[in-house]
């Protein structure tokens, strides 16, 4: 229900929402049943919760849409090169995706995302189908590190691969806007120049700010001929990297990627300060060579005890015994997976500690159990 | 009808493993359906708050007065049973949906959910009905097996039971302190200690809530709505005081002594969960109203699967004893809750007394 239309919850907001917003207030409400009944007026009335409302569609590569948000009052901002958890709901499952705003801060009212399809990609299929404008989605707080310095370096190298531009493009769109005077090299890696997110929009920049120069390389065979070939190494920036030190480096992409260019930065004496982020899950650490073992693992709230082993994490092995833990981004980000071991052994897949002591909290999707495990769950 | 003794080790455990598969079956189905479901329970409970609430401050005018409080208790009722207890029990965390997260709900009950969650989630679900683990069994004022120990405090249990269903949300919040411990000298004060804050925060709230902010929003029909929302919460103790009394003292329940736990199969927990709960039959709005707790059996035997799901569950579960030649305990709500009333006015007294009679 919808009894307020948007022109005019957006100036009554500040009048009839924000009183209940005051923290003194806002503390000692119960925040599901206030939310029901301001979202009866507008669905964007919400005690915490930002809900946004999507302006525009549009692609900006072959299979990458870039998805325009209006949020409300609730947004409480970010810099350039963080990210956000978008909310969708499909069959009646609320998903969580993170996704980097690629637009810039400083052009307050409108965010945007690019939305790369994956291939069987329950919520970028789902978005790129069924997502109409004038739909609503939840975003959740902006965080991230991949940040500019401050003060802002002489010089800014960047360095991505697929969607790992995203982040860059608000960087970049941040720096123009606000007359950023050093020099900004962009080296990003796609597919072919099909594939290439923000291709257009990034050279129309290009053309208009000679400060930004752009380096694409084609990992795929239908490149541009003036494009590099393959994927990253070191020889793709001989030819136009700029000696000096002093610039800040921001890399962005696949987990593989991001790790070849440290390898890079760490072999050629560091030239620059470097920032890194990966998006997609780096492979599990598992020893090499040991066979997976048998564990028991107890759930103790589900009141079950199934054989599991010990090259899985809890989470995968515990749907597959039909248990449905609460869990979010499967990656070991949002903690929403996180629950109590109440004893055992488990190796956090993404570091490869071991967590031994009775009573810790673990996130499910990255943990591996080392033996027989009880979790509150 | 065949008991526990008399199913082979082997039966024991086909029987386990029936039950298991029908749950593989039935969680693999859970999905948007339950979604809508949970969904429109909330907006149930959500209107009837509010029309109730609105109603109660027109004032004294007998229509719109008890309508008023009738809708209160009504969303009480479902809050309480249908929405709270089962989003608490995380039969809907898989939609990930902070408002029906089961690590963080708070119902609106004189009880912390937290205190909740450990005495009713933990307890009472792990060692259903055993004698000495399960405070549950008797609630610490009621004697209502013979292989509970007897104390004089039970000859007026008559009265403290009909103390604790009126009082019903405020027994429940002071259950988790195990009080009864605590004058029995086998808990200290520093016990206690950690638990106040919560217990006092959770209890303020409340008052506050229902007796004096919407009495005072009221105005002039202050007395009305303070009258009204006494009413409601009145009538939701007594009515979840018996539906829950019903699922475990009726004539036919069973309790355990903490020998079972030893090695215990999950066909013999099976087992145990069976014949330690009772079922109420009805129609599908009784189902509701009662959070599904008229099912019971299915309850503790699938404690997070959502509960709109028991019904269709509790076909199979009954063919299932059928075959294996166990009691499946079902009644209509009088029969059932009068084997209750019949146990609370038996075991009142000590041993002694019944043998002598």
């Amino acid at each position: 229900m919808k009894l307020l239309p948007n022109f005019l919850a957006r100036p009554l907001a500040p009048l009839l929402l924000a009183p209940w917003q005051l923290p003194g207030v806002a503390r000692r409400l119960n925040e599901g049943a206030f939310d029901y009944y301001a979202t009866l007026l507008h669905p964007q009335w919400r005690l915490r919760r930002v809900v946004c409302r999507v302006e525009a569609l549009r692609l900006v590569a072959s299979d990458a849409l870039a998805i325009t948000l209006r949020p409300s009052r609730n947004w409480a901002g970010f810099r350039p090169g963080q990210y956000a958890e978008l909310f969708v709901e499909i069959d009646g499952v609320r998903h969580g995706r993170y996704y980097s705003l690629s637009s810039a801060p400083g052009r307050p009212g409108r965010l945007e995302i690019v939305v790369k399809r994956e291939a069987d990609g329950r919520v970028s299929n789902w978005l790129h189908q069924q997502l109409r404008v004038g739909a609503w989605l939840e975003l959740g707080p902006a965080s991230g590190e991949l940040v500019l310095a401050s003060p802002p370096p002489p010089a800014l190298l960047l360095i991505s691969a697929g969607s790992g531009v995203t982040p860059l493009m608000a960087i970049i769109r941040q720096c123009l806007d606000q007359g950023y005077p050093g020099r900004i090299d962009l080296l990003h890696y796609a597919r072919d120049r099909a594939s290439l997110i923000h291709l257009l929009e990034l050279e129309r920049l290009a053309r208009r700010y000679p400060q930004l120069k752009l380096h694409f390389g084609y990992t795929g065979e239908g490149g541009a001929d003036d494009g590099l070939r393959g994927r990253f190494c070191a020889e793709h920036l001989v030819d136009w990297l700029p000696a000096g030190d002093g610039r800040q480096i921001l890399a962005c992409g696949p987990d593989g990627f991001v790790r070849a260019v440290r390898q890079w930065w760490q072999a050629h004496g560091q030239p620059g300060s470097l920032q890194t982020e990966s998006f997609t899950p780096p492979a599990l650490l598992l020893a090499a060579g040991d066979a997976p073992a048998e564990a028991t693992l107890r759930f103790r709230r589900a009141q079950r005890v199934v054989t599991g082993n010990t090259r899985q994490p809890l989470l995968q092995q515990a749907e597959a015994h039909g248990l449905k833990p609460a869990s979010g981004c499967r990656m070991g980000i949002c903690h929403s997976c996180s629950c109590r071991k109440i004893s055992g052994v488990v190796i956090d897949a993404l570091t490869g500690e071991a967590n031994s002591a009775p009573n810790q909290t673990i996130r499910l999707c990255v943990s591996v159990p080392q033996g027989d495990v009880e979790i509150d769950a | 009808m065949s008991t526990e003794r008399q199913l082979s080790p082997q039966q024991v455990e086909a029987f386990g493993a029936e039950i298991d598969a029908l749950r593989q079956r039935t969680m693999a189905q859970v999905g948007a359906a339950d979604a809508r479901y949970i969904r429109r329970i909330r907006s149930a409970v959500r209107w009837s708050e509010l029309l109730g609430r609105a109603l109660l401050m027109l004032g004294w005018f007998p229509p719109t007065w008890l309508l008023g409080a009738l809708l209160l208790a009504l969303g009480k009722v479902l809050e309480n049973m249908e929405l709270g207890h089962n989003v608490m029990h995380g039969q809907y965390d898989w939609m990930n949906e902070p408002e029906f997260s089961g690590q963080h709900y708070e119902w609106d009950h004189a009880c912390p959910s937290e205190f909740w969650r450990q005495s009713h989630n933990y307890q009472h679900h792990t060692f259903t009905n055993i004698i000495g683990k399960d405070s549950d069994i008797g609630y610490g004022t009621v004697r209502v097996f013979p292989q509970q120990r007897w104390y004089p405090f039970y000859l007026l249990q008559p009265l403290w039971a009909t103390l604790q269903a009126v009082l019903f949300q405020h027994a429940v919040a002071i259950y988790d302190l195990k009080l009864d411990r605590y004058f029995r000298g086998r808990l200290t004060a520093a016990d206690l200690a950690p638990k106040m804050p919560p217990f006092k925060r959770k209890l303020l709230r409340q008052t506050i809530k229902d007796y004096l902010l919407f009495p005072l929003l009221a105005g002039p029909h202050f007395l009305p709505v303070l009258a009204g929302n006494l009413l409601a919460n009145l009538l939701r103790n007594l009515w979840t005081f018996a539906v829950i009394f019903c699922g475990h003292f009726t004539e036919h329940a069973e309790v355990f002594p903490a020998s079972v736990l030893k090695n215990e199969s999950r066909g013999h927990w099976c087992l145990r969960q069976l014949r330690g709960s009772s079922n109420l039959s009805g129609g599908r709005l009784f189902h509701i109203l009662t959070g599904n707790l008229s099912h019971q059996i299915e309850h503790h035997l699938f404690p997070d699967v959502p509960a709109c799901r028991y019904r269709r569950m509790a076909v199979e579960v009954r063919e299932i004893c059928q075959r294996y030649g166990l009691r499946y305990n079902t009644g209509r709500f009088t029969p059932q809750f009068f084997g209750v009333l019949r146990r609370i006015m038996t075991y009142g007294w000590a041993e002694r007394r019944l043998s002598a009679a």
